[in-house]
């Protein structure tokens, strides 16, 4: 009897441990205090420690970027999540979103201007979410990925990744310049 | 690189309240502003005291480099930040695409000299991405393809070089078939004024016009049958040559190339694209040489006899033409849905019998199952709407073609019954008019097809045309190395921005034995592929036997090297033949030998096929162990001067490894050799120990005097000697 209850002790305390070293620290609004710095970084003040700079990282950035935040110091190590950047309050949901937004980076093409192939290369004129933007992207089928039926990720050749939500919200005229891509 | 760009004279006259235009050591645009938006004409120029920031018209931020104690950058995810701190905090400067990333970590790493007071100027031998002079992305070649002059028409010509004469000998049977198929129209034609209406010849001029048809048929057929013989022939040579070149240029090409694709992805990128452009030569090119001609040919014919006709018929041949056209896009639409909907039924099934192992053991049969029948659904309903569509439109597309030939036979009708034209000419009119309106659809995808042929031939001359990284393949001295190694200052990276290895020093002795260790993804296994030589360092250099590695012929120097790499690698084939593959020279005996140290020759000889065995795909019918002990019986078969272990006895229980350790104990002796490994037991019989932590040897030393150090290495022992302890 006294071994069996010696033994769920053990358990028990086993559980406590691996809990302590693998569950999920939440930062919220209670417990940690995040700021923007003169500097452009963010700065967070939890449970009695402060880091001058934290990056956010998204667990899912294509699919829910604004769930399950990563908080890490300056060094990548994990201070805790956030549940739901959007449920935070006041500055500090303003500051992890633009610290979220800040770490990704991938502009949404709006409309195409005109593709232009030589050589090997096709040259793109967009306009996005960011921008004008021009770049460069390698011939052949790696350049453009396709995530489900409508949704296209470009790369260029630099690696920098463009996005079109769904090519059904191009015009005929767009569609046709990227068919090759298709 | 460029690292010091010119600046417009108005940044230039701003930036000089700072920084005075003489004094700017590096320069360099950047393309995202503060609020995250793609803008043009910003810059950062840096001076040996100043670092300015010139942004939207103005000079926004402009930092003391003596009051700052780091300048570093902050790789993001499509992007990334130069930032700087001064008295402890962290300051963002600039913020810049991947296209600049390169660029800023070589001017944050030279502007870190100057805060440092250093006074040296960082400088790049890293190729230019685009074009200087016009602004074309710069292809593996290195070179500007518009500026350096050699464009695709070139390659064509070069590429057609070797077949010139089966070139021009499918033209003259093209040409004698066009004739031929234009000049049997003519003989019908008298065939039907002169003998059948008006009954000159009689039945001699019957079977003369017979005779005469059948020759010119004969003729066409056989010339039809040449001309698909010889463009067979040359589409097969042609692709045959592209693969051949392909295949031995990749492997020459060092494995950052070959590294960053997947292999599948170039063994496709070969097989596809040579297949296309040997499709284009069999069943383009010739073809379309063959129409081409034929439709000239008609054409002219047409217009000599009856240029009334001749205009009907070129005013209805664009209107066929486009209809068709336009038809068989959507066919073409349609039926590549279709094919990418079959590819991805393929795909996964591929995927769920390959992982058969772990669908089954989750228990998730039935739900994949469902989930194959939804897609199969799904492709089948596709088919039969594509069938449905295919066969209602299919038959219009030859009604439309007819178009143009009724509308011949009215008005031409009309001319033959006032007397203007013969019927045998009336018919001729009609054969020609068909003879140039049904090829039109075909010849209206003619730039599609060229245009995939273009985007292969690149493909393929991206390949072909890339540099070798690695200099001095070929060349090169030979030598019978002693085995002696020194890193001196080595820099690497896979990525030019991101070192894994920064600033080596160590010198290892010929025949010392060092273990490596570190954390995962420390760089422990890149340090080996330097020595290796499967990539070149950046910067420093590595020295064998006293010589830069880059001196020596490296098909001769990977002869004295053995390798055991992290990942096991088994070709197919049978146990004999993987473990003679670096010395095929290799007897039996030799085999055995080696098998024998590695401690595989019990199990090999246990199977029912012994050495003979044959291996599946990545030997994935042994265990990993005896994966493993495979691989190390190939590296010793070779007797080499050089040996790296990477995790090579990772998967084997304690006791065979203590029996391997034995054996490579005293195979080791005299060599040199690298030997990897998280179980720091296995290092026990190391000469030295090194540490890899940080991008940079951290410690350095025997077992013991790191022991006494109580550094990273103390660390590490003890640990695993906790968890030993605690799992006992
Ligand atoms: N081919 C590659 N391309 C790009 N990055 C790579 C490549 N190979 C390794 N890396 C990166 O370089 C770093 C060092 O890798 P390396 O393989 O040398 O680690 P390691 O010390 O051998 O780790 P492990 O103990 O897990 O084998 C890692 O961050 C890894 O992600
Ligand atoms: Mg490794």
């Amino acid at each position: 009897m006294t071994e069996q209850t010696e033994i769920k002790d053990i358990l028990k305390e086993q559980e406590e441990t691996v809990e302590a070293m693998f569950g999920i620290n939440y930062l919220t609004d209670q417990n940690a205090v995040f700021r923007r710095t003169d500097g452009g970084f963010v700065s967070l003040e939890t449970n009695g420690a402060f880091y001058g700079r934290i990056d956010c990282y998204c667990a899912f950035p294509h699919t829910a970027p604004y769930e399950l935040i990563s908080v890490r110091d300056s060094d990548g190590k994990e201070i805790g999540m956030i549940e739901n950047a959007e449920k935070l309050s006041g500055e500090n949901r303003e500051a992890v979103k633009e610290q979220i937004s800040r770490r990704y980076f991938m502009p949404v093409i709006k409309r195409i201007e005109s593709v232009k192939e030589e050589y090997g290369y096709s040259y793109w004129e967009t306009v996005t979410d960011r921008g004008k933007c021009r770049f460069t992207v390698a011939a052949g089928a790696d350049s453009v990925t396709r995530i489900g039926e409508n949704r296209i990720f470009v790369s260029d050749i630099d690696g920098n990744k463009f996005e079109i939500e769904d090519i059904r919200r191009l015009k005929p005229k767009e569609l046709k310049m990227i068919d090759v891509f298709l | 690189m460029i690292l010091k760009f010119e600046l417009p004279k108005e940044a230039e006259y701003k930036i000089s309240v700072y920084i005075k235009p003489e004094d700017i050591v590096y320069a360099l645009p950047f393309d995202i502003d503060r609020s995250g938006n793609i803008v043009d004409n910003c810059f950062v120029a840096a001076g040996r005291e100043r670092i300015a920031v010139y942004e939207n018209g103005e000079v926004t931020k402009c930092a003391e480099l003596n009051e700052c104690s780091k300048i570093f950058t902050v790789n993001l995810v499509g992007s990334a930040q130069l930032a700087v701190s001064v008295g402890g905090e962290d300051t963002v400067l600039a913020r810049y695409s991947m296209k600049y990333v390169s660029k800023f970590a070589y001017l944050a790493r030279g502007v870190q000299i100057f805060i440092d007071g250093g006074t040296a100027v960082v400088e790049s031998t890293e190729e230019e991405k685009v074009c200087p002079v016009c602004g074309r992305a710069i292809p593996g070649t290195g070179k500007c393809p518009k500026c350096s002059g050699g464009g695709r028409m070139s390659r064509i010509a070069e590429l057609s070089k070797p077949y010139v004469k089966n070139l021009l000998l499918i033209s003259a049977v093209m040409l004698a078939v066009s004739f031929a198929n234009i000049y049997a129209r003519f003989v019908e034609r008298d065939f039907i004024d002169n003998t059948l209406i008006t009954n000159n010849d009689g039945v001699f001029g019957i079977v003369k016009y017979a005779l005469l048809m059948i020759l010119c048929y004969v003729l066409c057929v056989a010339g039809e049958a040449l001309r698909s013989w010889l463009s067979i022939r040359l589409g097969s040579a042609v692709s045959m040559d592209l693969r051949e070149k392909m295949y031995v240029k990749i492997q020459r090409l060092s494995l950052s190339f070959v590294g960053s694709r997947q292999p599948g992805e170039l063994m496709n990128k070969i097989l596809w694209d040579t297949e296309t452009v040997r499709s284009f030569i069999e069943g383009t090119l010739s073809r379309m040489l063959n129409v081409f001609l034929t439709m000239v040919f008609a054409c002219v014919a047409v217009f000599a006899i009856n240029w009334k006709l001749a205009l009907i018929c070129f005013a209805a041949a664009p209107v066929v033409g486009f209809v068709t056209f336009t038809l068989r896009k959507k066919f073409r639409r349609m039926y590549r849905k279709q094919w990418r909907l079959s590819d991805k039924v393929n795909s996964r099934l591929q995927d769920v019998l390959a992982g058969i192992l772990v669908v089954k053991s989750y228990g998730r049969e039935k739900s994949e199952s469902e989930y194959f029948c939804r897609l199969t659904d799904d492709l089948a309903r596709m088919q039969s709407r594509n069938e449905k569509f295919w066969s209602t439109f299919n038959p219009l597309i030859g009604f439309f073609f007819s178009v143009g030939t009724y509308l011949i036979l009215y008005v031409g009708g009309l001319d033959v019954l006032t007397g203007r034209i013969s019927i045998g000419e009336l018919t001729q009119v009609t054969m020609y008019t068909s003879m140039i309106i049904q090829p039109l659809g075909w010849i209206m995808l003619f730039p599609k097809q060229v245009a995939n042929l273009n985007i292969s031939m690149d493909r393929i001359y991206d390949i072909l045309d890339r540099q070798t990284e690695l200099s001095n393949i070929d060349t090169g001295i030979k030598k019978d190395i002693e085995g002696e190694i020194e890193f001196r200052n080595t820099v690497f990276g896979y990525r030019s921005y991101e070192p894994v290895l920064d600033g080596i020093d160590f010198r290892v002795k010929p025949g010392e034995m060092i273990g490596i260790v570190g954390a995962s993804g420390s760089g422990k296994s890149t340090m080996v592929n330097l020595i290796m030589r499967l990539y070149d360092c950046d910067d420093g250099s590595i020295l064998v036997d006293g010589r830069d590695i880059r001196d020596y012929n490296q098909q001769d120097f990977h002869r004295q090297i053995g390798v055991v790499l992290q990942e096991t690698f088994l070709f197919g084939g049978t146990v004999y033949e993987n473990i003679k593959f670096g010395k095929p020279s290799a007897t039996r005996e030799e085999v055995i030998r080696a098998a024998k140290i590695a401690n595989a020759h019990d199990f090999i000889c246990r199977m029912p096929g012994g050495y003979d065995t044959m291996l599946a795909e990545n030997g994935n019918n042994l265990s990993g162990g005896e994966r493993q002990r495979v691989a190390i019986a190939r590296a010793i078969l070779n007797d080499p001067r050089i040996l790296i272990l990477d995790e090579a006895t990772s998967s084997l229980d304690t006791e065979t490894e203590y029996q391997i350790q034995e054996a490579l104990k005293r195979l080791v002796k005299g060599r040199t050799t690298f030997a990897i490994a998280h179980r720091l037991s296995t290092l026990e019989n190391a000469d030295r120990i090194i540490v890899i932590d940080g991008h940079k040897i951290a410690e350095a030393g025997t077992h013991s005097e790191l022991l006494r150090k109580k550094g990273i290495y103390y660390g590490l022992v003890t640990a695993q000697l906790d968890m030993s302890k605690k799992a006992v």
